[in-house]
């Protein structure tokens, strides 16, 4: 029998090489690249050279713009993560045994998600239309309040929210059922012969198994959240009032660095950007040993 | 349990991670083909911004492929949201078009850049007379002695009007002498108190309407020398007061808030306007769309203490990155020469900006009095621009929003606007 020339470990690593080789192009240098970009000076044309803590120093003493994207951010990131219990109720209801069509809800909750963002932002804007909106028809004919929903500065943040929970909602669903589906019916059955009505199964069952899809669609729509910029620049505009209230971090990142051509401090935002969203991930891992249940 | 955890850190990370990758985007494929040697096939990619003005080109571009055998054109179009960063970043790059157009307000950076190839030679090639030009706009693309594009053609700013809206008002259609005060007296007559009418739209468009008035008032926006800010000056703040009080003072506008879910021009069109001051970029728009055709008519914008209008025009640049510099500059040019002028006025695209074409504009939609349009431009004020125009022109919205609001007066959202834009002036 011929010797095996590679011991395995050496197949292993010529085998991660290539993904890993994938991660350092696409991730980690441009990574190192976009660090050093934020302590240079220079336009796109010229080049940028190292200078020092400018940008950083900018940052720090003149950032209230960078501050108040960020708490928007934030805001956004705690009202979207609202869609997580709707998508877990919509995904319970569409797991009862003997419920009949049930790919056909399934396709139409998901229908969002294979929609362009740009074309459901759109619709989206046309809905909440302060002047001809179908919202405020509807809202009209029943006598509630009506306003220019994108264009308020009170409430322009939250419509753009309501519009994120939307479309998050078919892939939270998909993650979520298929969370479901692994539960399996032997406990649920014994909760029942030991007397649990359908909502004590639910909580006291079937939540429990599913903490690991809860908490991963968690994490996933606070990432998701975070970096939130095509519904924001469609929906509201550049002459938008509501806008320097409203501005998520990705979208000054946006400004600074293709409106106003300072890549520099596109940098440094989109570095702090990539700590917050680090520290928050880090956050969710820590608490998820409180309350996620690996079967 | 334990790979499950590894499998959520993972995905995790790798969601983490595409934030890195932001930077890179945009730059669209572009480029030539071929080596450019004698008697091969050169193709060239043309960029621009404009869907409205794409007949107009290729059949521009069509004359000149007839001209030049062996040379073929291509047009992308991206849209003005994207043009500029898109426009950077591919020539930073090297994988840029060829040939794009560019404006004054633009330029600068790219000059800087050294990106930009010198037409000089080609337009010395071609025979065009530089004396046919707008000298304002030549100005704004020439540095240090050397032409980097010419002016394709020129807009100015008028006061269109929809004449039905006059006639059910039982008012006389505007004419090019009246004043500003005649502007808030017919606008009140004309809104309707229901809403469904206004008389006129106050759109925060530097452009169209204030930059107009403030050089009407006998303010400027930029000095001279291209140094300081004029915003903080008692006519600048008059200009842009003159807007701010037709929404909130006369109420004969809708408010910012209206304009940011539907845009002044789609309200406008829709016959919710009288009135609204805009470029003669849109005559083309009016004309194939059957009520603005039918109902819509311009004449020149009122005036303030003086005459005045924002002229502005496009010129074609050859970018240094080409693979082809001989055709690029050559194709440059000729975008912006007489038979391009000639066909772009014909079909009403724009105002052609080689002089003895600009009638043709006028007559291409005789439904418009178009000529409104070249009446006025002998008060043109060239759009104003600095080194860096961005820096500060990216910040008026900012500023004066809460002027358009109501929420700040008129001085001092100036006074905030005036002080920042002084800083980015300063850096340049």
């Amino acid at each position: 029998m011929r010797p095996n020339r590679y011991p395995d470990n050496a197949w292993a690593a010529i085998l991660l090489a290539v993904p890993f080789g994938g991660l350092v192009i696409f991730y980690l240098w441009p990574l190192l690249r976009t660090v050093l970009l934020s302590f240079s000076e220079g336009t796109a044309f010229t080049g940028y050279t190292i200078t020092g803590f400018e940008n950083w120093r900018q940052l720090f003493e003149n950032g209230d713009d960078v501050w108040r994207a960020l708490l928007n951010t934030l805001v956004y990131a705690a009202i979207v993560l609202l869609g997580v219990p709707i998508a877990m109720v919509i995904a319970a209801l569409l797991h009862q045994r003997g419920l009949g069509g049930r790919s056909f809800y399934r396709t139409l909750y998901f229908v969002p998600v294979v929609t362009m963002p740009v074309a459901v932002a759109m619709v989206w804007r046309y809905i909440y239309n302060g002047d001809f909106g179908l919202l405020n028809e509807v809202l009209d004919a029943v006598g509630g309040p009506t306003r220019a929903w994108v264009a308020d500065p009170d409430t322009a943040l939250y419509a753009v929210a309501v519009v994120g929970i939307w479309m998050a909602l078919g892939t939270n669903l998909i993650i979520l059922a298929a969370g479901l589906e692994s539960v399996p019916p032997s406990l649920e059955e014994a909760a029942m012969l030991d007397g649990a009505g359908p909502v004590r199964r639910f909580f006291s069952v079937t939540v429990p198994l599913l903490t690991p899809s809860i908490f991963l669609v968690s994490v996933l729509s606070v990432i998701g959240s975070l970096q939130m910029f095509d519904l924001l620049f469609i929906m509201l505009g550049r002459t938008n009032p509501a806008l320097a209230d409203s501005r998520t971090i990705v979208y000054l990142f946006y400004e600074e660095a293709f409106v106003r051509n300072d890549r520099p401090l596109g940098a440094v935002i989109a570095l702090v950007t990539l700590v917050v969203t680090l520290a928050v991930t880090a956050v969710q891992f820590r608490l998820q040993r409180r309350w996620v249940t690996y079967a | 349990m334990k790979s499950t955890k590894i499998l959520l850190a993972l995905a995790a990370t790798a969601a983490v991670l595409t934030l890195a990758a932001c930077g890179d985007n945009g730059a669209s494929a572009g480029g030539s083909g071929g080596d450019g040697g004698d008697g091969e096939e050169v193709n060239l990619t043309f960029a621009t911004f404009s869907p409205d003005q794409e007949p107009a080109i290729r059949q521009i571009l069509d004359v000149y492929e007839e001209q030049n055998p062996g040379v073929t054109v291509e047009i992308q179009i991206i849209p003005w949201t994207d043009y500029w960063s898109t426009l950077q970043t591919s020539t930073a790059g090297g994988t840029g078009p060829d040939v794009a157009w560019m404006l004054g307000a633009k330029i600068g950076a790219y000059i800087d850049g050294g990106v930009l190839l010198p037409l000089d030679d080609a337009f010395e090639a071609s025979g065009l007379d530089i004396e046919n030009y707008p000298e304002q706009l030549v100005d704004l693309f020439v540095d240090d002695g050397t032409t980097y594009a010419l002016p394709k053609d020129f807009d100015t700013i008028g006061l269109w009007y929809n004449k039905a809206l006059f006639d059910e008002a039982g008012l006389p259609y505007p004419t090019p002498d009246w004043t500003w005060d005649d502007v808030i007296t017919n606008a009140k007559a004309l809104t309707k108190p229901d809403g469904s009418v206004y008389g006129i739209g106050a759109p925060m468009d530097p452009q169209a309407t204030y930059y107009n008035t403030i050089y009407q008032a006998g303010g400027e926006v930029i000095s001279e020398d291209g140094t300081t800010s004029g915003y903080d000056s008692p006519e600048a703040i008059e200009g842009i007061k003159f807007w701010t009080d037709l929404i909130n003072v006369h109420h004969v506008s809708p408010t910012l808030e209206s304009f940011a879910d539907t845009e002044s021009v789609a309200q406008f069109m829709s016959g919710r306007l009288a009135m609204l001051t805009t470029g003669s970029f849109y005559a083309i728009r009016f004309a194939n769309d059957e009520y603005s055709s039918q109902n819509f008519d311009v004449t020149e914008l009122p005036a303030g203490a003086q005459e005045a209008t924002i002229i502005n025009g496009i010129g074609n640049v050859a970018l240094a990155s080409t693979e082809h510099p001989e055709e690029a500059a050559e194709l440059a040019v000729f975008l912006s020469g007489e038979e391009a002028s000639r066909i772009s006025s014909e079909t009403g695209t724009v105002i052609g900006s080689y002089a003895g074409t600009e009638q043709a504009f006028v007559d291409a939609f005789p439904q418009f009095n178009l000529q409104a349009f070249l009446d006025q431009a002998e008060n043109g004020v060239v759009l104003p621009v600095s080194r860096n125009t961005d820096a500060w022109a990216s910040r008026e919205g900012e500023f004066l929003t809460p002027a358009w609001t109501g929420e700040q007066t008129v001085e001092e959202a100036a006074a905030g606007l005036a002080a920042a834009m002084n800083e980015a002036l300063a850096q340049e």
